[in-house]
């Protein structure tokens, strides 16, 4: 079952997206989504184990094996086909809604955060 | 503060979940951090109330609340369009001596626009719940909690101020199992096209009813009395056919299920701050319900009240029917529809 784009947040879309690589961990989750956001997003453990709940749910992750760590209980998840899938669409129309934005406000002239001075339209690719 | 969350649930989580909390806190910290403390507070909440991970109880509670949130939004429109918005109407356009003694009427009737805009609400809200569009819908659903608050508080006292408890109490229960029922993680709305198909039936209904009770109060003559009783004596019946239809649907749904007798004992709890009014003496004695003959001179009629209290003693038993079919069915079975999380 794919996202549903009207339900997905950021969030979901971050945890999808930290275990691409690999599989991980509750705490390695939350340490992944903290860097992929730049330390924007501090994903809380209600928050956290709703959506890990919900996405397993959904069949878009799985679990993958249980670890014993310095007497502490580590249950790790992976990223399922269909979840990878979903990620991607996903990923993908976020990708060109953002192309969007970034055209018409190249086209208005507007420096984007981030990027060198202002993007004329004489050198600027559309 | 994991002991907050459902016993299954934390059965299953509860050393995986203490490890991402310990590997998330600081040295030497001993509590969790308040935002932490929230999150699990909010999704024991949810799990209760049918969040996944949640017990079929919780999956239970959920679609009780939903259900309530739906049934109720069309209640408050059936009550609107026949009772609250004519008699608001009538009064704006022909105040009458006989009811001179209900100064708030009269209040109402010159704010009759607060009851239509208030109704746009609730229509907008069933609309976008039924439609599957929870975020718009709890919004809306708290707004119109948050209008009847406020035409609670502006309101002058009048005799009928157990009325306007009945809609209030109505609208804070929708309002309040709309933000929890229909939670980020709560499943869609099955069957939504039903719910509007039944809504615009009643929609239309209530319209027609409406319309009617208003016409036949202009029809009124000057001593107070009407042409042709017809209208008074159809509206009685209309008032038990309501009830009788709730209590059969009750008692077909409660063979396979508990969840709509719940979710109808719910909804007959705010009519019953109806009985302080209809046991309480009115001014002359002279207005609304018969029979007379069997009330004491001044007192009103008790019909509607006792109606209430009828038809919520009834669902009640139905509910307990439907427990025991499933509790029986089960034999040795521990059930977990019959226990309540701990």
């Amino acid at each position: 079952m794919p996202i549903n784009s009207s339900t997905r947040t950021e969030q979901v879309f971050l945890i999808l997206t930290a275990l691409v690589d690999q599989p991980r961990h509750g705490y390695g989750i939350v340490q992944e989504v903290a860097r992929l956001s730049n330390g924007q997003m501090q994903l809380r453990v209600g928050t956290l184990y709703g959506a890990l709940d919900r996405l397993t749910g959904e069949g878009l992750l799985a679990l993958d094996h249980d670890e014993v760590e310095s007497g502490r209980l580590r249950r790790y998840y992976r990223l399922t086909d269909q979840g990878a899938a979903a990620l991607a669409a996903d990923a993908q129309r976020l990708a060109a809604n953002a192309q969007a934005a970034m055209r018409r406000l190249r086209e208005r002239g507007i420096a984007l955060p981030g990027m060198d001075g202002l993007l004329g339209t004489a050198g600027g690719a559309v | 503060m994991l002991t907050l969350l459902p016993a299954a649930y934390r059965e299953q989580r509860v050393e995986e979940m203490l490890s991402t909390l310990l590997d998330g806190a600081g040295e030497g910290r001993c509590w969790p951090h308040a935002a932490e403390a929230a999150s699990v507070a909010t999704l024991a909440t949810r799990l209760r109330i049918g969040a996944p991970g949640g017990t079929r109880n919780s999956a239970f509670y959920g679609e009780v609340l939903r259900r309530v949130v739906l049934g109720g939004l069309l209640l408050q429109v059936l009550v609107n369009l026949t009772s609250s918005i004519p008699i608001a109407l009538e009064f704006k356009l022909r105040p009458m001596s006989a009811y001179s003694g209900w100064p708030t009427t009269v209040f109402w009737a010159e704010n009759w626009t607060w009851f239509a805009g208030r109704l746009l609400v609730v229509l907008a809200c069933f609309l976008a719940l039924a439609c599957g569009l929870r975020r718009t819908g709890r919004v809306l659903g708290v707004v119109q909690g948050a209008m009847a608050v406020f035409m609670y508080a502006v309101a002058p006292d009048d005799p009928s101020v157990s009325d306007v408890q009945a809609l209030l109490a109505l609208s804070l229960l929708t309002a309040v199992a709309a933000l929890f029922g229909f939670h980020r993680d709560a499943p869609r709305t099955p069957a939504g096209r039903r719910w509007l198909g039944v809504g615009a039936l009643l929609v239309s209904f209530a319209v027609v009813v409406g319309a009617t009770d208003v016409a036949n109060y202009l029809s009124m003559r000057d001593d107070g009395q009407y042409p042709t009783p017809l209208w008074h004596d159809a509206s009685l019946v209309l008032g038990l056919i309501g009830p009788a239809l709730a209590l059969g649907f009750a008692a077909w749904r409660a063979r396979g299920s508990a969840v709509w007798p719940a979710t109808l004992l719910l909804l007959s709890l705010p009519p019953l701050l109806l009985t302080p009014r209809y046991f309480m003496p009115s001014g002359d004695g002279s207005t609304w319900r018969e029979p007379r003959a069997i009330v004491p001179p001044g007192w009103v009629w008790p019909g509607l009240s006792l109606e209430a209290l009828v038809t919520g003693t009834l669902l009640a038993a139905t509910l307990w029917w439907a427990l025991w079919r499933r509790s029986s069915s089960r034999g040795d079975e521990r059930d977990r529809i019959l226990l309540l999380d701990s």
